[in-house]
């Protein structure tokens, strides 16, 4: 098998009380084995759909349309709960944002770590031998001493290599990583971005890495996906993506990160515009309205989004490869 | 001319008393000897993490909490730390929006009476309040319809908007903003930055921007001040300070926002060790856990913290000038 | 307003505890307008007849039409509950944000009164009380405030400490309000949404008190009617008529059961909002 995961032709609905929010629309990608891909976008591009639809956790009012989402070929997409209860914290781990609410906080963190090796068949005493391997590979300092202390006496740093200590635990084919820096301190983020590039390597896993900081996306993700509004409008290589942007989102996104600006600067770039209604969609190209060149065929909504193929490894939405700019 | 001259600030908590901490210290220090200045018309950053004590310095300056230790001048005139009470003038000229856009804004108000609060707090009546409340809201580029709605009825951005209409509404002279792109999406950043900025430029004003987002305080700003743990680690002109950092805090800060290069790919610095717990202060250099190549004097703890003058308007902590 | 009263009857529970609260109060209140009889008019003649066209819940002993008295009744049932809720609710503000936000002996030494008295049953309170001040109207109202307030004290001194430190009174005050109208405008207003919902929960339970009093004879003297006081006539001559029991015991249900409901229903609007302000 050469992926870990495949994402074929994902469609998700919402179902609100003003309509059907269209969240996720013909979403495609791999996560090749042993790699990184990252995933980049605003509030409301679905990047959390996409999550919980793979580990199966999603609200009462969500509906996967169609689509098809295997683990190591194996689709997961429709198994019950006890069956997808065995893959969680087993081929397939998870580490959120905020390790506070992640971790319980009445139990201590050595009782945490034997609970989530319920998968394994050893003895307690291996599984304490484990944890306490993990916790020093996570770099957790005094480890031993440490092991019966409650989460809210380490700092969020400290938590969330807990965190990941655990995820890794079960050697998972599949590690998803949603925002795990984002309430971090930026020195801190630093620390736990070079802990999962030393511990990708030793465990042989991927990554699907989940974020909005976009200098953190170019360092540590091999493959990047771009999203906008619900769908996927640019993808590819990390380095062809960076050194040669096509759409206009993934340009102007790049733009308005300040610290990818070398001179300093009187006015701070934006984009125009508002993120479109997903409720009632209209055919047209979803990013028409905020583009600043939109083609004749996308202003009037002649043309789909879709995903063509622009150059090896480098995928756009056929849409703005016709924009002139 | 500044209009804001703090001098020697100190502020500390009292930690709860029990069997444990009645053999430690009872004060936890949160701001430790910090002195700076504002000039008018100029944009000021305060630049740190959690732990740093720059949310604790600003709510000091505004009243929230008090402390016996420093000197406050604001406008050439003497405020008393030590009270929350702050005069009239002040509080007409010293404005603030707070990180938490629509937390900030009373949950049971609606926003045309949030926009009119502060004409209504200050008695004047000599103006066409509706009039400017619509003045306010155009200027911060929100349309009529947002007049008869509810704060949890907008988005981050909006509420943002209307927090800085609030905050500029009696032309104040300081406006501090504590992080003011925090829980923004990078897309709409860029409007509310310029909006203050060209606010500044229409009204005559100072902005304190306190935040832990470098790239954005290394465009916005004229100085800045790096503060760790309590102190300051380095202070003056931001080009100095992000062209030539001196202290290792701010460099490996300032490695965090350089423009990702592909040949050159381990730019950023990594710090060992955390900020330490507030409970456990020790003597000597704050930030020595976490130096790569401590001095000896660091390390022994026997040199404090003290900013001194490197060159022009650029000042950094004794304690690193030793090491190398 | 008229978005709080739209979104109460959009659920089942609050139509209908909305409608049975609206009938018990017009009814209640225009007591004189809607009976048929005058509640103290004695027709021995008349006495435990069951339900008719004439007498709709029958008559009592002494020949009184019961709907009237239920009326009448409910009128006083309703002015105790009315009166010494408001008074309760008004004392608990004031108190319970002087406890929240003064010294922290005022706390301590509140907190004191107000676990003192909670720790006795109310009856027994109650009892005790009418036995040194004799049974009235007014007796009723006093024992009623002085066993609530400390209740809603206690909820708007937790709501006013939640509040007090929330970031949007930290921005008022920047603007440099003064303390009134940070009480008024920005936290009294947020503090007493919990309020109304007990006071809505509570009224069934000061007419319980005031029925169960006059039940024993504690309570309003004869001949004005009470609901307890027509349920102790009926208990006695339940051989002879089982109406003036039902016509006792029936409006009782129906106000607990209309203002338990509309407390429900109020709860669940109130609530969201506050997970939405707090979020």
């Amino acid at each position: 098998m050469k992926e870990s995961l495949n994402i074929e032709n994902l469609y998700v609905n919402y179902l609100t009380n003003k309509g059907q929010l269209k969240a996720l629309r013909n979403i495609n990608f791999n996560i090749p084995r042993n790699s990184v891909v990252g995933i980049i976008g605003e509030s409301g591009c679905g990047k959390s759909t996409i999550v919980s639809s793979i580990i199966g956790l999603m609200p009462d009012n969500a509906k996967i349309e169609k689509g098809d989402i295997k683990l190591n070929n194996n689709s997961i997409l429709n198994l019950k709960q006890n069956e997808m209860k065995k893959i969680l914290g087993n081929n397939l781990s998870v580490i959120f944002q905020d390790p506070m609410t992640s971790l319980n906080p009445v139990m201590s963190i050595g009782k945490q770590m034997i609970l989530s090796q319920h998968h394994e068949k050893i003895s307690k005493k291996e599984k304490i031998e484990r944890s306490l391997e993990m916790l020093d590979l996570v770099g957790i300092p005094d480890y031993k001493s440490r092991f019966n202390d409650l989460p809210h006496q380490f700092s969020g740093g400290m938590r969330q290599r807990i965190m990941i200590a655990m995820a890794i635990q079960s050697r998972p084919d599949l590690l998803i990583a949603d925002e795990p820096t984002t309430a971090l301190d930026v020195t801190t983020e630093v620390q736990i971005i070079n802990l999962l590039k030393n511990l990708k390597n030793k465990i042989e896993c991927s990554i699907l890495f989940i974020t909005h900081n976009l200098n953190l996306l170019v360092d540590f993700c091999d493959y990047i996906i771009i999203m906008y509004a619900g769908i996927i409008v640019e993808k590819g290589t990390t380095k062809n993506i960076f050194l040669d942007p096509q759409h206009p989102y993934t340009k102007q996104l790049f733009n308005c990160d300040p610290s990818q600006i070398e001179k300093k600067i009187k006015k701070f770039p934006f984009i125009k515009g508002s993120l479109p209604d997903l409720i009632n969609l209209k055919n047209e190209c979803i990013f028409s309205t905020r583009c600043e060149h939109p083609s004749h065929e996308c202003k009037e909504g002649l043309i789909e989004n879709k995903l063509i193929e622009f150059s090896k490894d480098h995928w756009v939405d056929q849409c703005c490869i016709n924009c002139k700019e | 001319m500044n209009i804001l001259e703090l001098k020697n600030l100190s502020v500390s908590f009292k930690s709860k008393k029990s069997l444990t901490t009645l053999l430690k210290k009872n004060n936890l220090d949160a701001v430790i000897d910090n002195s700076f200045a504002i000039k008018d018309n100029s944009t000021y950053g305060i630049v740190g993490e959690s732990g740093s004590g720059k949310t604790t310095l600003a709510k000091t300056i505004l009243g929230l909490l008090t402390t016996p230790n420093g000197n406050l001048r604001f406008n050439k005139k003497k405020i008393d730390l030590s009270n929350k009470y702050r005069s009239k003038e002040f509080r007409k000229n010293v404005s603030m929006i707070f990180q938490d856009s629509i937390g900030s804004l009373s949950p049971r108000v609606k926003i045309k009476d949030l926009i009119s609060e502060p004409f209504k707090i200050h008695k004047i009546h000599k103006i066409n309040i509706k009039e400017e409340v619509h003045k306010l809201l155009e200027s911060v580029g929100l349309s009529n319809d947002f007049l008869e709605r509810y704060p949890h009825e907008l988005s981050g951005g909006q509420a943002k908007r209307v927090s800085i209409a609030r905050a500029i509404a009696l032309k104040p002279k300081l406006l501090i903003a504590d992080e003011p792109t925090a829980g923004l999406d990078v897309s709409i950043q860029g409007e509310i930055l310029n909006l203050l900025k060209s606010i500044q430029n229409n009204q005559g004003m100072s902005i304190l921007i306190i935040s832990h987002n470098l790239s954005v305080i290394r465009h916005l700003t004229d100085e800045v001040l790096v503060m760790y743990f309590g102190k300051i680690m380095e202070r003056g002109m931001t080009e100095n300070v992000f062209n030539s950092p001196l202290h290792p805090y701010t460099k490996a800060l300032v490695s965090f926002i350089k423009k990702y290069d592909f040949n050159n790919k381990n730019q950023k610095i990594e710090l060992k060790g955390e900020v330490p717990s507030i409970s456990e202060r020790k003597s000597g250099c704050v930030f020595a856990s976490r130096c790569e190549h401590p001095s000896h004097e660091c390390k022994e703890g026997l040199i404090e913290n003290k900013l001194i003058e490197f060159s022009k308007d650029h000042w950094v902590d004794q304690c690193c000038i030793n090491c190398n | 307003m008229k978005k709080i009263i739209y979104e109460i009857i959009k659920e089942p529970l609050g139509l209908i505890g909305l409608t049975l609260v609206s009938l018990v109060i017009l009814l209640s209140f225009g007591a004189d307008l809607f009976s048929p009889f005058e509640p103290s008019q004695i027709n021995i003649r008349d006495k435990l007849q069951n339900p008719s066209l004439v007498h709709i819940l029958g008559t009592d002993q002494l020949g009184r039409d019961l709907f009237s008295r239920v009326l009448h009744g409910g009128r006083i049932a309703l002015k105790v509950a009315l009166i010494s809720i408001f008074i309760s609710m008004i004392i608990g503000i004031v108190v319970g944000i002087a406890a929240s936000i003064g010294k922290k002996w005022l706390d301590n030494f509140l907190l004191f009164i107000f676990d003192t008295i909670r720790s006795f049953p109310t009856i027994m309170f109650a009892l005790a009380i009418v036995t040194l001040f004799g049974p009235s109207l007014e007796t009723i109202i006093f024992i009623v405030i002085l066993t609530q307030s400390p209740i809603y004290a206690r909820i708007v001194r937790t709501q006013t400490l939640m509040v007090i430190n929330s970031e949007y009174i930290q921005a008022e005050k920047v603007l440099g309000i003064n303390f009134m109208r940070l009480m008024v405008i920005h936290i009294i207003p947020n503090v007493v949404g919990p309020l109304f919902i007990l006071a809505s929960m509570d009224i069934p339970f000061v007419i319980a008190i005031e029925a169960g009093l006059s039940f024993l004879g504690m309570g309003v003297r004869p001949p004005i009617p009470s609901w307890g006081s027509i349920l102790n006539d009926g208990y006695s001559f339940i051989d002879n008529s089982p109406w003036p029991l039902i016509a006792g015991g029936l409006p009782l249900i129906i106000t607990t059961i209309g203002f338990t409901f509309l407390g429900e229903r109020l709860r669940d609007i109130i609530d969201p909002k506050l997970k939405k302000y707090i979020n």
